[in-house]
Formats: C-alpha cells, structure tokens, sequence
C-alpha cells in the first residue's frame, strides 16, 4: 500500500470539542452525577448556566433555578457523557435509577433519597462520592463502613442539587471550603484502572441480580391483604410489589444486609452479616458458609407447621433464606426483647410524667401497662405522627410522609428499633422499617397502636385472671412449655378472622397479681421466657414507685377499660378476689 | 490485477477538490525550521512569503502530519489572525477565537476573564496528557495582529511559562510582518520581538525543482482511493501510466513550454510560481491528459502549452507583478 501522505490533508479529522478533563485521573464509572458535574465545573470554570446550557434540553434550558442531579434524566446523562468523552455506560451508576430498585416502583420514591449532599469522608478524601451515599436508608459507607457525612467541617449542610449558588465553588461547602482536599492540586491521583473497575462490578452484580428477580408478595401484602376496608392505593399496598428477598441469593442478602446495615441484632452475626463493609471477597460467602452458622439454641421449640396459626405461618414464607437465617435472626430479636424490658426501669422513671392522663393512674403490673404508655407516648413523640395528619386521603398521606421522612429517619434509632420490637411490631416489619421504610412502620404503628394497646392489655387481664390457674401450676412444680394453656386470642381458630385491629404483641403476658409475677408467652402459646427477676424483684416496684399488682387494682382497669370478655363465662371481677 | 477507475468521480479526487497538499521542498524547509525552533525552545519566529504561495496549505500539512514530521505527540494549534480594520480586540475576542482555535468545547460563553483561564488551563491539560513541555501555536496572517493581539499573546505566552508549558509562536504572513517587526523595533518594543520574532524564514513559492517533485509524488508516494494502490497519474491516465509514461520525465517539458508561454505573455523571468496557480495547471492538465489517455500516450504540447494560457497565465502575471516591487 502506499503512503497516503498526499492524502494527509484530505484525511484531516474535525476536532469537535473538548473540555479540560482528566478521566484517568478521578473518574470511577461508579462516581455520581454530582461528583462528575462539579469536577468537570472546577476544571473548566463551569457556571451553571454553562452547564444547563450544554447538558439540559432545549425545552428546560429557559427554567431558572436549582435542579437536582438526582432527577437527570438519559438525554442530560447523554450529553454529559459526549462532553467529557466518557461512555454512557460509564455513568450507570452515578444516578440514582438503579439504588432505587424497590422504592423506584412508587410514586413518591424521590423521598428516598436526600437532597442535601451525603458523603463518606473515606471516598470524598480520594475525590470520590457515590449515588449509594444519598440513600437515606444507608448510613455506612458501603466501601469503608464508616458513617455517612451530611455536613461539612463547619456543621452546615451541602445542596447537592446544582444552581448559580451551588456552583459557585464547584466541589466546596457553603464557605468555599472544598470538601476534597486534594481539589486544587495541579496533579490529581491517579485512580488504578483495577479499582476503577471493581466498584462497578460489584454494584452491577447484585443489582443486576436483584432486578431479574420477580416481584412478588411480601408481608405487607400478606397482612393487608387480610383487612377489611383498606383502600387499594394505601402505601403498603405499594409494597405488595417488592422484591421476594426469599429468592435472592445468599450473597445477594448478605450484601443487602450490609448495605443496609441491618438491625441491631443482626450486627454480631458470626456469618458476616451486617458488619457494614463491603468488599469483594465478602460476596462470594456461598450457601455452604451459609449452613455452617451454628443454629441458637433455642429457648422453645419449633411447632410444627399444621398447628401454627396464621402469623407464624407468615414468618415462615416470608423470611429472606434459609431456615436457620431465620432462627438467628429471630433468637436475637427474643433476646433484644429481654433487653428491653431489662432496660425499662430507668426508662420508665424518666418517663413517668409524660404518660397519657388516662393511664397515669395505673399503675397495674410492672412491666406490663406502664410500658405501654411508655411505648405509646413515646412513639408519638418520636414519630411526631398526628392520628388525624394520617387519617385523610391518599394524597394527604403521601404528602404527610413526605413531611415526615427527615425526622423520622433520624429518630428511628437503636430505641425505636428495640421499643417497636417490645410493641410486637413482627421483625420483618421492622428490618423493612429499619432499611427500607421508616415512613411505613411509623404509619404502621399510628394506625396500629390504639388496637395494639386495647389487644395486650385485654389479653394481659385475661391472663390474669387466668393466672390462677397458671400459677398454680407453677407453685405445684408442673414445667412450663407445651402444657400451658394457650392464650385465648392466640389460638388458631382466632386468626381465622384475624385482622389488624386485633393485631397484637407477640407476647402474651400472664402475671401473677398476688406474687407481682409476670409471664410472656409468644403467640402460638408456648412460653417464651420468664422473667420473673421483674416481678419477682420488688426493685421495680420501688424504683417506678408502683405497687404490685392486686385484685383491686385489675378491676378498676377493668372497669376504666369498659372490657367485658364474654368468651369466659368465669371472667367475673369477683372472681380474682 | 488491473483495476478500472474510469467509472470513479473524478469530482471526488483530491487533486480536484484541492485538498491534496503536494509536498514540494519549500513544505520540507519549512517543517524543518519549525522542528528546529521547536527542538532548540525558540519562543517564536516569523514564516513569511508571497500571497499563495502555498504557506497555509504548508501549515494544513504540518498539522496533519505533526506526529509523523516530528516524531512526537506535541500539542499544536492554528490560530488565523483577522483584520480588525482599526478596531480594537477586546480580551473576550480574542480568547473566544482561541478557545475556537483549541478546539475547546464551549468558546462563546463567559468573561473575557473566564476565558482566558479556560484555555490556559486547556493548553495546559493537553501538554500535561500528552507527557509534553511544549505547545505550538501557528498564528496565520500574522501581519494583522495589532499591539493589543500581540499583548493578549504574550500574557498567554506568561500564563503557559508559569505553568511550565513553553508556548512557541509561528507567525506566517506576507512580507508586511517583516515590515511590523521594523516598526517594532523602532518603537523599542522589545518584549514583542524577543518572544515572537527571534527568527525568520523565508517560505518561497514553486520552481522547477518543486515541479518535478510533485510529479514525483503524483506518480509514486499518491494514492486514490485509499487503500487502491494507484496513484494520481495513473488513476487520470490509467493506460499510459501502464505502458510506463511518468509526469516526472516530463515535467522538464513542461517547464520548458510554461516558461516559453509565459515569455510570450510578457513575463520574460520567472522566480518563483505561485503555488495556487500550480495546482490550478496541475488539475487542469492532468483533466485534459484524461481524455487523451491511451498506450501511446505523448506529452500534447499544444494541449498543455492551452491549459497554461488560459489557467495559469493570468495567475502568474499577477503574482509577478505585485512582488516586484517588494523585491
């Protein structure tokens, strides 16, 4: 062939252009949208305006004011991505599209992710910040596992959406701070092709998993589906087409765990669970380190499957894995609950004065009806939620939500998290709560704690009136377990028309009005533990300043309570005495 | 295997459209000195020939080829200066029209202020991705740049320096820069002239030497179309080329009859031809030649002696007319 040096002027290419950019020297195809864009304003003197103008579409090019990158669309992604001669697969995960799998699926899903700039103080140190860092249910960085930032060294917070203002100062706080460092450095790191390639292909593994999964029925619409009257387009109806975490494989649950960080009790987990990194080798725990967890010890035994009622039933089909996944996660919830109650004491001293007038005079078995009005004045007070905010439309609810999400987020804490598992709020409800939704467990737990406490306090003088019998069983020495008579309302014919409003505590509480001794049962009747160190010990009488419980006192809550239970014809408030 | 052009556009072919740029060895000399001032760090310098005489085709051509003429990634750029007929550059202007030169992707938003540090830092990315020191910046028509051009080139010149990127300035022009750099002598404006005029070449336009080397490369180092193999000559006169006719052999011919026509035409002596005329000869004989291909093809010397009066001639004279005087 021969030279085409005649042609070389023919063959000219034309330059299109280009921007002052250095990909090979900060750029991860996993780096958000906000990173990206204000980089790419610091290195070439971007103003906003400049970059709506070479980004947006002509149609919102005339719109003023801030735009989140959160809502950028592929035309804008498209753009971007020609401007910085970059591909637009290199951009799959600097939005949010893809975090978002579940809640993409409702309405108000933008209230799923903050607005105010969230970071990892580990990756904005290497000028790096992911989409995965403005979830609001993650608070660890997944790389590092150190908690998210949302405010800068002087304690402000930082929009994330662009605007005039915000890009002023690409990549600072409001005060011109940069919140990297190494911004203004002639010579950026530069970023190993191996690590810029891991971090897309671990996000891209489990999401790639998690989206080919089918979605199907979870416990919300398990146990919706079952009451009367709700209206299809509630928010937990939304949540009937969520992902089955049944079907998701172990690794894929593992690295969900950590990426929510899990609840409490999951963060001891000898399988790794929840320890709040993520790092390659940690996806690769397959079943068999799955089935090498040791199974607790259990404090009783597993029915079997014909004789559970409706609730255990629901455990069973709706828990993430296997079997034993399942029992870990379950034995350190009973074991929360031990702790929670064990912790009430002090609580409850601090407490006494806010409890609702009506209770404030029954003071009828420790441990028992204070907590409640502890649980339910508090709950209120964290969630902030009014019962008539949440009682209109659909459209009023949303908005409530939307409201609330900040505060809520932040107070759904350790506490809550324990208090609502004293409530009997099931586990699932409350991993859900914890990672994906706190909007919904608050709404839960308004909606569902006028039943909840009328149920369990029901339930709890019934139990007195049957603890006679019960203890004397137990003065008799007869063992607990299976021939405990079961609760009433827990027994499987009850859960036939089982529905929220008689939903209840999981525990079923007996006491012993005469010996201050109190019981907890689990629903399906089997006792679940005695403590009996809390009413055995008159130290909680003393330090809530309460008697124990007499006979006086059960009747005139009975009486308060207006309840009369005609199922037990014995049930006669002279019969106690 | 013989392959058959005849049924290709001849409007398509380089030497048609006028994008082939046909290396003579005024183009060589020049890629030279650029290479040596860029090598030796020469801050600038001064290119300066006739009008059309090929001096832009010459940088195009450098441009292209500046990996392969210097065997180096460096990053270069071709700013043509404008005529302000007195008016005054703004800072906005001019940098707008360098930020268009570096190819920079936004070049009409933003402060003159804003601009400026746009493409100082662009120049200074590109010298920095491509492990390099220095940038060349051709500057064509350099005879317009007015004091105010010559200020804003010279802060661009700074800004580079600081960031250890060495700028070299190629101003080509027509003699009148030389005329500038007098003036500026006077007016001791010696910064100007130590930064972008601490050498001259002179780019000169075809002679005969020229001619037979582009009939060279027409009939040896040319191809069209890519990847064909066939060069120019033998894609116009595919018969004759096989039966070994060469334009080269006969370009002394030729130079003999261009000079005899142009005698005739009153210009008894030709120093040097202006390349756009050339070419314009070039394309027109090598169309006439294409009718008359066949095995026994002969130089037409009424045909070629033709295509020189009436597409050349007139071309020539004026070019010789007005550097006349300036010589």
């Amino acid at each position: 062939m021969r030279s085409h040096v005649l042609n070389a002027a023919f063959d000219e290419p034309q330059k299109s252009g280009r921007f002052i950019n250095r990909p090979e020297r900060w750029f991860r195809a996993s780096e958000s949208l906000w990173s990206v864009v204000h980089k790419w304003a610091f290195l070439n003197h971007l103003s906003w305006a400049e970059i709506r103008e070479l980004v947006a579409p002509i149609a919102s090019r005339a719109k003023s004011g801030s735009q989140s990158p959160w809502a950028w669309g592929e035309h804008e992604v498209l753009l971007l991505a020609s401007h910085l001669n970059l591909l637009t697969r290199e951009f799959e995960f600097s939005t949010l599209d893809k975090f978002l799998f579940p809640p993409r699926q409702y309405r108000n899903w933008r209230a799923w992710y903050a607005e105010e700039l969230r970071f990892c103080p580990e990756c904005i140190r290497t000028g790096f910040h992911s989409a995965l860092h403005q979830l609001l249910y993650l608070t660890k960085c997944p790389w590092h596992g150190v908690h998210l930032l949302d405010r800068c060294v002087h304690g402000n917070s930082v929009d994330s959406r662009f605007g005039c203002q915000q890009l002023v100062k690409p990549y600072s706080c409001v005060d011109g701070v940069p919140l990297w460092d190494g911004l203004h450095d002639p010579e950026w790191p530069c970023v190993a092709a191996s690590a810029r390639d891991a971090v897309p292909e671990q996000l891209s593994a489990w999401v790639q998993n998690i989206s080919a999964q089918q979605p199907s029925r979870n416990i919300f619409a398990v146990r919706l589906n079952r009451r009367d009257g709700v209206a299809k387009e509630s928010i937990a109806d939304n949540f009937a087409d969520s992902c089955d975490w049944r079907s998701f494989e172990p690794e894929i649950v593992n690295f969900l765990t950590r990426l929510v960080e899990g609840p409490e009790w999951l963060g001891s987990s000898r399988g790794g669970y929840s320890t709040g990194e993520i790092t390659s080798a940690a996806l690769t725990i397959d079943r068999v380190e799955l089935n090498r967890i040791e199974a607790p010890r259990w404090p009783f035994r597993i029915p079997e499957i014909d004789s559970v009622p409706y609730e255990w039933e629901a455990y069973r089909s709706e828990v993430p894995t296997t079997d034993r996944y399942w029992t870990d996660l379950r034995y350190r919830c009973l074991r929360t609950r031990r702790s929670v109650v064990d912790s009430f004491a002090g609580i409850l001293e601090r407490h006494r004065g806010s409890c609702p007038a009506q209770w404030s005079a029954t003071g009828v078995v420790p441990g028992g009806v204070c907590h409640l009005q502890y649980a339910v004045t508090n709950c209120r007070i964290l969630f902030g939620v009014d019962q008539r905010r949440l009682g209109g439309d659909d459209s009023d609810s949303r908005e409530d939500w939307r409201c609330l999400r900040p505060a809520i987020a932040r107070t759904l804490d350790a506490q809550l998290e324990r208090l609502l598992v004293w409530l009997g709020v099931p586990w699932q409800v409350l991993q859900v709560a914890s990672t994906e939704c706190a909007r919904l467990v608050a709404w839960l737990v308004d909606q569902a704690t006028a039943a909840l406490v009328r149920n369990v306090l029901e339930r709890l003088l019934f139990d007195s009136v049957n603890a006679q019998c019960k203890f004397s069983e137990s003065r008799s020495g007869v063992t607990r377990g299976g021939a405990v008579p079961r609760v009433p309302l827990m027994e499987q014919d009850s859960f036939v028309g089982f529905t929220p409003d008689r939903w209840a505590s999981p525990f079923a509480v007996t006491a012993n009005p005469s010996q201050g001794e109190v019981n907890f049962h689990a629903y399906f009747g089997i006792p679940l533990r005695r403590w009996t160190q809390l009413a055995d010990d008159s130290e909680l009488c003393r330090e809530t300043g309460m008697s124990p419980v007499t006979p006086a006192i059960v009747r005139d809550v009975l009486r308060r309570l207006d309840i009369q239970d005609a199922r037990h014809g014995h049930h006669e408030h002279g019969a106690l005495s | 295997m013989e392959q058959d052009f005849s049924t290709c556009d001849i409007a398509k072919h380089p030497l048609m459209r006028d994008t082939a740029i046909l290396p003579t060895p005024a183009v060589e000399l020049f890629v030279n000195v650029v290479r040596t001032w860029l090598e030796l760090l020469l801050p600038g310098g001064i290119i300066w020939g006739n009008f059309r005489t090929g001096k832009t085709q010459a940088i195009r051509y450098f441009l292209s080829n500046s990996h392969e003429l210097l065997g180096m990634r460096i990053p270069t750029y071709f700013l043509s200066a404008w005529d302000t007929d007195g008016q005054a550059v703004s800072e906005n202007r001019f940098y707008s029209e360098m930020l268009s030169v570096l190819g920079y992707g936004l070049t009409y938003k933003g402060t003159g202020l804003i601009k400026r540090r746009r493409a100082i830092d662009f120049v200074v990315d590109e010298v920095r991705r491509m492990k390099e020191h220095r940038a060349l910046l051709f500057v064509d028509e350099a005879q317009w740049l007015n004091q105010r051009m010559y200020r804003f080139l010279m802060d661009f010149h700074n800004q580079l320096k600081k960031a250890d990127v060495r700028l070299v300035v190629i101003l080509v022009g027509q003699p009148e820069i030389l005329e500038t750099r007098e003036e500026m002598r006077g007016l001791r404006k010696g910064h100007i002239i130590g930064r972008f005029m601490t050498a001259t070449h002179q780019f000169r336009g075809a002679q005969l030497a020229d001619l037979e080397r582009m009939a060279l490369a027409m009939d040896q180092v040319s191809e069209f179309p890519v990847g064909s193999g066939c060069s120019y000559t033998e894609f116009f006169l595919p018969r004759a080329y096989r039966a070994g006719w060469r334009l080269e052999e006969n370009m002394p011919r030729i130079w003999q009859i261009l000079k005899s026509t142009c005698s005739e035409g009153g210009l008894s002596e030709i120093s040097e031809l202006p390349m756009q005329g050339v070419s314009a000869m070039l394309r027109a004989l090598m169309r006439e030649f294409r009718q008359l291909d066949c095995c026994t093809f002969a130089l037409p010397e009424d045909v070629v002696r033709d295509v020189i009066s009436t597409v050349a001639l007139q071309q020539f004279h004026d070019h010789a007319v007005q550097v006349a005087p300036r010589a």
